[in-house]
């Protein structure tokens, strides 16, 4: 005896809807040869669908479509234009690249390593580039204090004697001037 | 198949030049240049087919309108971030419109009243807007028998009228339709087919109740 198509309903309906390939609608049609009940099932599954597709189209209120479009142009016009969309390992490229560069900025080069540190953050450049010349000041113990020792012979040939005299009775003697940095004893 | 009502393309043959354009070239078009009459074609291309599929499944003008607005507001507003220009435009469209016209049926069968048993009884096309309304010359072509048609399938089941109206309008695979109404396509396939038996049901009743009538 012979055995029945396992998926007759499947095939028959997709027959209906031409959604067969050549194989299957050759394996159908054997099929219905043999079997009357299923050509007509089929041939009626067939006229139904045929029905099925004189449906209209319909097309939507002209008021409606006109509606979409102003909110389509109004939505464009205030969004955004699209910006082109890098793919994923191009982003990651990029945000490396970024941050290398940043690192390479703060990193401390040859040609800076004698400057002073407030120099290498910026600060107050100017003020280091040419310092002014070392003056000899008195500090808030009445010493004399020069820069550097270098600059000692030039200071104390500035020097001169002072005139005026501290004591309590009157009889004045002169200051004591003690010169910070030099080598020799006043 | 005769097409109803508005056609953009007939008020503007500014989009002419846009015709010629695929889906693909229009959306990239609207999306970087914001060129609005890309859009419009992209409209005019498709409405039809979108609004006739909502029509069908939620059966009368006013929630097919809503349905409509919903999804193109969500077209429009979402393409920028949600729209892979990769995949079909169109494609992507329908998703949006079978997923409001779903919500649209649930809604609707939430609120099932004694107005909407009315209205299915009643004309198809007594149900569209006074906007919609086809001219003379269209109401000739809208014979009773397409006007009977819609209404057989309004009465067949919403998972069964889903499938018919997916692949008669936007021609959709078995394969396609199971993915998007998210069953098998074994499950589909079988709701065609008894979506067809019905119908037919449906046809040998209404033969009968001509033969009827016309024996009295």
């Amino acid at each position: 005896m012979k055995q029945p198509l396992p998926n007759a309903d499947d095939l028959t309906t997709r027959y209906a809807l031409n959604d067969l390939d050549p194989a299957e609608t050759e394996i159908l049609r054997k099929e219905m040869h043999a079997d009357a009940d299923l050509l007509i099932e089929a041939e009626c599954q067939r006229r139904t669908w045929e029905r099925v597709t004189e449906l209209p189209m319909l097309s939507a209120p002209p008021g409606l479509l006109e509606d979409t479009a102003r909110l389509a142009s109004t939505h464009r016009r205030f969004a955004p234009l699209r910006m082109v969309r890098f793919p994923m390992h191009m982003r990651w490229a990029a945000a490396a690249a970024v941050l290398v560069a940043a690192g390479w900025n703060l990193m401390p080069r040859a040609s800076d390593s004698d400057a002073p540190a407030s120099a290498a953050a910026g600060v107050e450049v100017g003020r280091f580039a040419n310092p002014a010349p070392p003056q000899p000041w008195v500090d808030r113990r009445d010493v004399i204090r020069v820069g550097q020792p270098a600059a000692l012979a030039d200071s104390a040939g500035g020097l001169r004697p002072l005139n005026d005299s501290v004591g309590a009775n009157g009889a004045g003697f002169p200051r004591r001037v003690q010169l910070a940095g030099s080598n020799s004893t006043p | 198949m005769p097409i109803l009502g508005w056609h953009p393309a007939e008020d503007k043959p500014l989009m002419n030049a846009y015709t010629e354009h695929d889906d693909q070239l229009l959306v990239r078009l609207y999306l970087k240049k914001a060129d609005q009459a890309a859009f419009r074609e992209l409209l005019h291309r498709h409405q039809a087919k979108i609004y006739s599929y909502i029509y069908s499944m939620v059966g009368n003008a006013d929630s097919a309108n809503d349905v409509f607005q919903e999804t193109f507001t969500k077209v429009i507003t979402r393409m920028d971030e949600t729209y892979d220009e990769q995949g079909k435009w169109i494609a992507w469209v329908m998703r949006i419109a079978h997923n409001a016209t779903i919500d649209m049926l649930r809604k609707q069968k939430r609120f099932v009243d004694v107005t909407s048993r009315d209205e299915e009884d009643s004309d198809f096309y007594d149900r569209l807007p006074d906007i919609d309304a086809p001219s003379a010359q269209q109401h000739m072509e809208l014979d009773e028998d397409k006007a009977m048609l819609m209404r057989h399938i309004r009465r067949l089941p919403a998972e069964q009228r889903e499938v018919v109206m997916l692949r008669h309008y936007y021609d959709l695979s078995f394969k396609e339709i199971a993915e998007l109404t998210g069953v098998s396509i074994n499950t589909a396939l079988g709701r065609m087919r008894y979506a067809l038996i019905n119908l037919r049901k449906y046809f040998e009743q209404d033969q009968l109740n001509e033969a009827t009538s016309t024996e009295r």
